[in-house]
């Protein structure tokens, strides 16, 4: 254990209930080095953030700041102390510029008595130049800014009080390959400017690019603390996963699973030259049991084409066939009638965060169908959400503890569950993995083979080029509102990536 | 559920500091059935307490509370406000609001009085009452999904524009209503008031439906999380619309009653109400955030309310205190309600 970091934990314990969240956990953030912080989905990797940053006060065990013991009422109390987080999913005001967000905290450590919109873009424009940011504009309202773009604003917002510990919390969970990039590079040069970065994440390919050290928790305890070098990316999932589970590769079905044709039966949807807000001239078909994927970057305008298909959009032109039937739907609801379902991304989208795990299964089957004073039948609803259960193995202690109380990778199944209550015919799954830990990521990448075997069609909007690979039989990337490949199940993420980018003209082109 | 893979604990990032679910497993499961049950009624059972606290305190001072006639009093008084806000606990869990109830009440009186002068008899008229409140709250609802408005302001609106329709079509002055309505509002079955018989029942059929039926759920999900709401394939804008509905119709039978019992309709019958409604609502533990509530604690809330003000009669004290009191105790259950949710419970 180094000793005198920028900021030290000593012996950290925290306590929910009976659960020990955290347990006596040393934690050192050295200064001009990025540590990664490894875990699965309840670890304690965000309790011990939250420990550290004034969200949560710890039960035992202290906290030094440049070798100075410290206590935390708050998280304001941790800023002025220097300490930075950026959270997975930012709290923005929507109607408030990209620029007053950033200078939000001008609010609260008031500088002067005024505030002039003006000199606010410019200086905004200025700090995000700085950190490589010059396509956003900083007068845009926050509304209009989508997934990746708000992540770097957050980042930005954070950077503004020149932090010297930076913790970002899965930051690019969201972010396709390019803005992962940008968000390493701004993190190198901070690490060169001498501040002490912690990236929690999950993709450890990129975690080995950018961290000099690696931190990895279970069951809330620490179980590695090394140099990047000194702990190879083998050895980290072992720890991360538990022994047990590192034995079994993890894409061990892949060959099954594509074998899997359905050229024979007829498509469930059909997108003939569809155009509408955020993409254009679209043409695609779905079949029975096959697993489409569609890659690009953050913002690409995949997300957009699936929600107008489910009614929460409108098409500008073109035609769209499902089941072979020219439709229109004019509200989700319309597309759950028809045996479409839609799982967004962003869990704050989709969860009914006051009510129970049962609630949040069940409100999938309210829509199909179901005239709205037919009284719910209990027996048969019940035995669905067990089935569905079973068949995600969803980790809950009982249908009726809150749905806010699960872990993301368990709310995450609980919004698969209810999709699937309504019995599709197409699942559209936009990117469902974000944010979920490794071995909960296999799980749903298996669960998703499943349904696709039980001739359910998938479409599978994801940025991570690897799971896409893994996955789809066919992968259609969108750049800029359009789709520029068709690629096969041979195709490489090489491919995948490149074509992301606009790089139409490459090997594993089927058109 | 079926317990995990070992290898996998169940531990969430974030527990909520209530005991663990592990505890519950041990339970036999009457027990655990009881256990059940105080948690999903936790906040109705916090008003119950309050209510018999106060009763006892204010029975001690003056034992003429409990005798049988009081109490029936108390939930007779209780009546008219309970059935309408019994309906608008349907709008505050949607996450709305219906500031329009009380004009609501004053105008479907008088739709039923006037009805009965153009010789309908009394059953008729009360279902043409509520096909005028209905229509309200069609309309109100309508502006709210298609127009989205804000329902504060929408519902803000209709209050002031139903209670000049009101005055406009009576000239200002009270419409009678003919002996054969009395004996919804002023007779009693044994020693139990008919309007006391309608709460209950009210009650009852209205928590049924939100408990049991796909409609009711749908109002809560909306109420949770509108957008998780219409991206899962609820009927969002109908859903809000029915709520609307039930409040407009709700407050059509209130007003109806309030008719009956005063023997005639007033163009303002129900003005200075909606305060007492929403605060029914809002003390029987129904969230202004929406997604959570129910109907027997809008009947518990209102039914304290009629405690505290027949404790200001039995205890001859001064009535404006109980203005204040009842501001005091809206904004206690707003706080225990905000404290509820930061608790996690």
């Amino acid at each position: 254990m180094q000793t005198g970091g920028l900021l030290d934990g000593r012996g950290l314990t925290k306590r929910f209930g009976g659960v020990t969240a955290l347990n006596e956990v040393d934690f050192t953030v050295q200064q001009g080095k990025v540590t990664a912080l490894l875990g699965e989905n309840g670890a304690g990797k965000s309790t011990l953030v939250a420990c550290m940053s004034g969200a949560h006060r710890p039960d035992d065990g202290a906290l030094l700041v440049n070798g100075l013991p410290v206590r935390f009422r708050s998280p304001d109390d941790a800023r002025r102390a220097g300490i930075a987080v950026v959270h997975q999913e930012p709290q923005m005001l929507e109607a408030q510029t990209v620029a007053a967000n950033i200078y939000l905290s001008q609010l609260a450590y008031r500088r002067s008595w005024t505030w002039s919109a003006g000199s606010l873009n410019e200086r905004a424009a200025r700090h995000l130049r700085s950190l490589g940011i010059d396509d956003l504009d900083p007068g845009r309202p926050m509304s209009t800014v989508a997934g990746a773009q708000r992540q770097l604003v957050e980042i930005a917002r954070a950077l503004i009080q020149q932090p010297s510990v930076l913790f970002l919390d899965e930051p690019n969970a969201s972010l396709g390959e390019e803005e992962t990039h940008r968000l390493f590079a701004v993190v190198r040069e901070l690490r060169d400017r001498g501040v002490g970065v912690v990236l929690v994440s999950h993709r450890l390919r990129e975690v080995y690019e950018l961290c000099d050290h690696i931190v990895v928790m279970r069951d809330g305890f620490k179980v590695a603390d090394d140099a990047a070098s000194a702990l190879p990316i083998r050895d980290a999932v072992r720890f991360i996963m538990g022994e047990e589970k590192a034995l079994h590769p993890v894409a061990s079905t892949r060959a099954s699973s594509k074998s899997r044709r359905a050229d024979d039966e007829a498509p469930v949807l059909e997108l003939e030259h569809v155009s509408g807000p955020g993409f254009r001239d679209v043409s695609l078909s779905i079949r029975p049991g096959e697993i489409v994927g569609m890659a690009g970057l953050v913002g690409a305008g995949r997300t957009e084409i699936a929600l107008a298909v489910i009614g929460a959009a409108r098409f500008t032109s073109g035609r769209m066939l499902v089941a072979g039937r020219p439709e229109r739907f004019r509200s989700p609801a319309d597309a759950v009638r028809r045996g479409i379902s839609f799982v967004p991304e962003g869990r704050r989208d989709a969860v009914f965060y006051g009510q129970s795990v049962e609630f949040n299964v069940r409100a999938g089957m309210w829509g199909r169908r179901t005239p709205g004073v037919r009284r719910l039948r209990a027996n048969e609803a019940n035995r669905r959400v067990r089935e569905l259960f079973a068949q995600l193995s969803v980790k809950a202690a009982s249908p009726r503890v809150g749905a806010s109380t699960l872990s993301g990778g368990n709310q995450q199944k609980l919004l698969f569950a209810r999709a699937l209550g309504s019995r599709p015919r197409l699942l559209i799954l936009d990117e469902p993995t974000h944010g979920i830990d490794v071995g909960v990521k296999s799980e749903t990448h298996e669960l998703i083979r499943e349904l696709a075997a039980e001739g359910i069609a998938i479409w599978f909007i994801s940025s991570e080029a690897e799971e896409i690979i893994e996955l789809a039989q066919r992968t259609l990337v969108v750049h800029q509102g359009r789709i520029v490949a068709e690629l096969s199940a041979e195709a490489s993420i090489g491919d995948v990536v490149t074509s992301s980018f606009g790089e139409v003209e490459h090997a594993g082109a089927m058109r | 559920m079926e317990p995990p893979v070992a290898t996998t604990p169940p531990l969430d990032e974030q527990p909520v500091p209530t005991p663990p679910p592990a505890g519950a497993e041990v339970m036999s499961p009457p027990l655990r059935r009881v256990r059940g049950l105080l948690q999903g009624w936790g906040s109705e059972l916090v008003v119950a307490a309050v209510i018999v606290v106060l009763s006892v305190l204010i029975g001690l001072a003056q034992p003429v509370f409990f005798s049988t006639e009081n109490l029936l009093n108390i939930i007779q008084s209780v009546a008219v406000v309970g059935i309408a806000a019994i309906g608008a606990t349907f709008i505050v869990i949607s996450a709305n609001l219906d500031l329009s109830v009380g004009s609501t009440i004053s105008l479907c009186g008088l739709v039923c009085a006037i009805a009965m002068q153009h010789g309908l008899s009394f059953v008729p008229a009360i279902g043409v009452a509520l096909l005028a409140g209905a229509g309200v709250g069609l309309v109100n609802g309508l502006i709210v999904t298609i127009g989205r408005v804000n329902s504060f302001i929408v519902t803000l609106g209709m209050m002031s524009a139903i209670e000049g329709l009101a005055l406009l079509i009576t000239g200002g002055h009270p419409e009678p209503m003919p002996d054969s309505t009395a004996w919804l509002g002023q007779s009693n079955v044994g020693p139990v008031p008919i309007s006391v018989i309608a709460l209950l029942g009210i009650t009852a059929g209205a928590q049924l439906f939100l408990s049991y039926t796909i409609a009711g759920k749908r109002i809560t999900a909306i109420g949770d999380n509108y957008r998780a709401a219409y991206l899962s394939g609820i009927p969002v804008r109908t859903t809000t619309v029915l709520s609307f509905i039930i409040g407009g119709a709700t407050a059509a039978f209130a007003g109806v009653l309030q008719a009956s019992s005063l023997a005639n309709a007033q163009p303002n019958a129900g003005a200075g109400m909606v305060l007492t409604i929403v605060a029914g609502v809002i003390i029987g533990g129904t969230s202004l955030m929406g997604g959570r509530g129910s109907v027997i604690g809008t009947l518990l809330g209102a039914t304290l309310l009629g405690v505290m003000s027949n404790a200001f009669v039995l205890l001859a004290l001064n009535p404006e205190i109980q203005v204040i009191s009842v501001g005091a105790v809206v904004i206690a259950a707003a706080l225990f309600d905000q404290w509820r949710l930061r608790r996690g419970g």
